[in-house]
């Protein structure tokens, strides 16, 4: 069940509507029942993979949270605590290779062979991806890490931790909540507060307008630019509007998703972490990285960098582990190469970025540059945007065929005109509704600019009087109705996060 | 701040404004095409004699407003492209709702075809949109559409909110309402596109009858008029069939004769089979294989007219004071007709129109053009009453078609003292046409000898 799906606008308001008429202490039955039924909607089989995940997650759990209380000899205490994590990790991350690095692992063994002259049979299976399988598997691998570190205490009410687990609006796309934030929530009752209610309306709002009316209308261009087919037409400058758009694509289809997660969790009383901060007003790859996928990032940060030792071992051993944490996070993204060279790259931005980082101050100052100025700020943002918006083209290639393809189609064909007549709109998606794309990707940076200065619109706008709220709302439904790509001329547009 | 009124009232309020909101973008980004086509259908009451339900053949193949002109029958066309009579049977029902016409005209021919409704989803979008929202509608959609698409039917903005880029002056602009359903396709088939030369035929065989989902419908339409005490005939709209055509074969030609005799002698009701009727000129009057053009379409609504009136003693309202919104209806129609002559691509485009008995026409063409081996202009010419000549290529060739008395005379046993003013008349206008053009022809009112318009034109 898609959010922007017919059958979600339906379910969504039938929950709510139950939700609030159910006693308050019985509320989180009733959203484990429908969480369920969300993932299901999908799968039916999968949900079991959902449920072992719930259980091995809640038993490790368990069993460290008895170990923790019992007297026992604290090296014995600690090793038995380590099996257990060691275990739930195992189980899980068997899982999680199995349904989507098994064919990739497979695959890559196999040339390696074949190289060696080696034929070796090796069983292939058409598995079919469980939605959300990377991001439920993350959440629940953080709570036996937080118990393992006593950061909280084991859940015992099996039905609130498979609701912690499967929270139907965080379910599939994330953001990757942490037992700390959302158990919590989970245990509280949660009565209905017309604040935060109509606050997590706003959040869907706009999260729909992220998705529908930009993400999914740049993905009409991009698609076509990327498609392949008619790569004699669209080449050179087209390639580079499409990556740059991508960009703004994978940021409002993503940012889309968790804005609705979040404004739906809201409008059940729960609030989840954000997901996004502005990204493209970074000044860094290393601040953008603390602004885009904060969930993941920080699970990263918590669960793989600093166990690995992080910066506390000297440059080296630094160096070593950005390395290693951002090729599991490229390949988090996906099983195929070209996002383990994304994650590669983005590792080599961060260290080169460290590495210069005297050279760079001393620049600046010899120059006489005024960090602290406006401009030097943008030219910083835009410098930073670039070097992601680069990284985008093996996120989004198909393979590393498709890099080569349209790294050369980019390379031998220099057509800078279209950009200065109406050639970079007309051909691909119309002039008009080049011109929507511009001005929506407009008020987005202005939103986002606001953010980033800590300026909050909703806030603003809930401090009008009730007509005014009334016709923003009614406005914006509308308007997101009307030019948003929906409806039988397009099938349901995926989130490009569910396949990870 | 304190708000006044509970949450539920506010709430409402919004819900009810966003509704009110979408509801008006629904109502403005509805196709143009398709509003102007039944709308004003809909915005009526008791106001037709006749309806017409079919098939694209019978929405280009009859003409409401000159079945007004010639009988004073008032008339209103329901049919559509690809309009099943799966689609004519609900469509009658709706209309029953509002009106009490004597005579129910039915096309036949999709009594061939079988199946659920056509897969492309742009035509019952055209056919269906227009259909108020009602249970019936509901019924309707249920019936004919597949399931996938019957939610997208009873609510069309999933559909049209697409339509945002592509508004032009047509949306701001007032609906035509002078056709009565009717399009008037003003193209030829040229001869050489489409070949028809003669029209083709078969022999009906009423026993043969192949059923299909069709058949089943028509039958229920019958039942349904007679239901009503409504009189019914049923109709063939000319078409033919050619070589290689993957539609309109022999053998679907011979399905609609079965059928439609079939049919007819069953429920004991009237058949006008333009197959074997001739009503029209094969050589001039269809646009393509399948379709009338308007020359055809005013000849066959003119003999489709005829009998009507003969066989269902249907009134003419003419005189009737009472109906003369018709009259002021007839003459937006006559101006939308000489607005879309002006739009003919080409020479045989244009000279389709010279068999409406609205106007008087002048057709000049010049000297030394090869006119005698011209073989598809005269065959226009002879259609619209003409004499076919073999002029002499030294001297130009000049014809007046005079509606009003019906005379039609050309320059080949030279010209009397009238023929030479109308002469010196269309002499004036060539000056002004390109200087390639070598057929011109001047259009005058019937009754008043007022100028019109007048077009130049080469030889295809």
């Amino acid at each position: 069940m898609l959010f922007n799906s017919l059958q979600f606008l339906i379910f969504f308001p039938i929950v709510i509507a139950i939700y609030y008429v159910v006693p308050p202490k019985w509320r989180y039955v009733w959203l484990f029942l429908t969480s369920y039924y969300f993932y299901m909607c999908w799968n039916v089989r999968y949900v079991l993979l959902l449920l072992f995940s719930t259980v091995v997650t809640y038993l490790s759990g368990y069993l460290l949270q008895r170990i923790t209380d019992t007297d026992m000899d604290e090296r014995r205490k600690t090793r038995r605590r380590k099996w257990c994590v060691a275990g739930s990790f195992f189980l899980n991350l068997g899982v999680l290779f199995f349904f989507k690095y098994f064919d990739f692992a497979v695959e890559n063994i196999n040339y390696v062979l074949g190289r060696l002259h080696i034929t070796v049979l090796t069983p292939s299976f058409d598995l079919l991806l469980p939605v959300g399988i990377s991001f439920y598997t993350f959440q629940a691998l953080s709570y036996t890490m937080d118990v393992y570190r006593k950061e909280v205490r084991a859940e015992r009410n099996f039905i609130r931790y498979a609701l912690f687990v499967s929270f139907f609006p965080q379910l599939v796309a994330g953001p990757i909540e942490r037992s700390k934030n959302l158990l919590r929530q989970v245990d509280e009752e949660h009565r209905f507060e017309e604040a935060r209610f109509v606050d997590g309306v706003y959040l869907m709002i706009w999260g729909y307008f992220l998705k529908l009316v930009v993400a999914d209308r740049i993905a009409l261009y991009v698609d076509r630019v990327y498609g392949g087919q008619e790569i004699d037409t669209f080449n050179g400058w087209y390639i580079v509007v499409a990556t740059l758009l991508f960009a703004f694509q994978l940021y409002c289809d993503f940012a889309g998703y968790s804005t609705i997660a979040v404004g739906a969790a809201k409008m059940l009383g729960f609030d989840l972490m954000d997901n996004f901060q502005s990204p493209y007003f970074s000044r860094s790859i290393g601040e953008f990285w603390r602004r885009w996928h904060i969930s993941l990032s920080s699970w990263f940060r918590d669960y793989l960098y600093i166990p690995l030792g992080g910066n506390r071992k000297g440059r080296a051993r630094k160096y070593f582990n950005l390395l290693v944490v951002f090729l599991v996070s490229g390949l988090w993204h996906g099983a195929e190469w070209t996002f383990v060279i994304w994650g590669l790259i983005h590792a080599v931005y961060q260290i080169v970025g460290d590495l210069t980082k005297n050279i760079r101050r001393r620049a600046e100052s010899a120059l006489g540059i005024r960090t602290d100025s406006g401009v030097w700020g943008a030219v910083q943002t835009v410098f930073t945007f670039l070097l992601w918006d680069l990284s985008l083209l093996f996120f989004r290639a198909d393979n590393m065929a498709h890099v080569r393809q349209l790294a050369g189609a980019v390379a031998g064909n220099s057509n800078p005109w279209i950009l200065f007549n109406t050639g970079v709109s007309d051909g691909v998606i119309g002039r008009k509704s080049f011109t929507v794309l511009m001005v929506s990707l407009l008020l987005l940076l202005i939103v986002d600019y606001c953010k980033y200065k800590g300026i909050c619109i909703r806030r603003i706008i809930q401090k009008q009087d009730f007509w005014f709220r009334a016709l923003v709302l009614a406005v914006s439904v509308c308007v997101i109705v009307t030019i948003g790509v929906w409806g039988p001329k397009y099938t349901d547009t995926n989130f490009i996060y569910f396949q990870f | 701040m304190k708000e006044r009124g509970s949450f539920a009232l506010r709430a409402g309020v919004v819900v009810c404004l966003t509704a009110l909101l979408l509801a008006g973008m629904s109502v403005f980004l509805q196709r143009p095409e398709n509003v102007s086509k039944d709308r004003v259908f809909y915005e009526s009451e008791d106001t037709y004699d006749v309806l017409f339900f079919g098939s694209s053949h019978s929405c280009l193949g009859i003409l409401p407003m000159e079945l007004w002109k010639e009988y004073g029958i008032t008339s209103y066309n329901l049919s559509n492209a690809a309009q099943w009579l799966s689609v004519d049977y609900w469509f009658l029902q709706d209309a029953l709702k509002t009106q009490k016409p004597s005579l129910v005209v039915l096309d036949t021919y999709t009594t061939a075809l079988d199946g659920q409704y056509a897969a492309d989803y742009g035509e019952p979008h055209t056919i269906l949109d227009e259909m108020p929202f009602s249970r019936l509608k509901w019924n309707a959609v249920w019936d004919i559409m597949e399931e996938d698409t019957r939610l997208e039917m009873m609510f069309p903005f999933s559909v049209y909110h697409n339509d945002w880029d592509s508004i032009t002056e047509r949306y701001f602009r007032e609906r035509i309402e002078y056709q009565k359903g009717a399009y008037e396709n003003s193209s030829i088939g040229i001869p050489d596109w489409v070949p028809v030369q003669e029209q083709e035929t078969v022999t009906p065989q009423p026993e043969n009858i192949i059923e299909t989902s069709n058949t089943d419908y028509l039958r229920k339409c019958i039942e349904l008029c007679q239901e009503n005490e409504i009189q019914v005939l049923l109709l063939l709209t000319p078409f033919t069939y050619a070589e290689g055509e993957a539609v309109y074969t022999e053998f679907l030609m011979q399905q609609c004769e079965d059928a439609a005799y079939a049919i007819a002698a069953e429920y004991g009701v009237p058949l006008l089979d333009g197959i074997q009727e001739r009503a029209i000129d094969p050589r001039t009057d269809y646009y393509d294989v399948g379709h009338l053009n308007a020359s055809g379409a005013r000849r066959w609504t003119d003999y489709v007219g005829g009998y009507c009136q003969e066989a269902f003693g249907l009134v003419d309202h003419r005189e009737d004071a009472s109906y003369s919104s018709w009259w002021t209806d007839y003459q937006d129609y006559m101006n939308w007709k000489l607005d879309s002559m002006k739009t003919a691509p080409e020479l045989y485009s244009y000279m389709t129109a010279l068999s409406d008995t609205d106007f008087n026409f002048y057709v000049w063409v010049e000297a030394e053009t090869g006119l005698a081996e011209k073989e598809s202009f005269w065959d226009m010419m002879e259609s619209a009453g003409a004499v076919r000549r073999s002029p002499d290529d030294s001297e130009p060739y000049f014809c007046r078609i005079d509606h009003g008395t019906g005379q039609v005379q050309d320059n080949a046993d030279g010209a009397d003292a009238s023929l030479q003013e109308a002469q010196w008349r269309i002499q004036e206008c060539v000056q002004y046409a390109e200087e390639s053009a070598v057929v011109h022809i001047y259009v005058e009112d019937k009754q008043t000898g007022e100028f019109l318009q007048d077009m130049h034109f080469r030889f295809p």
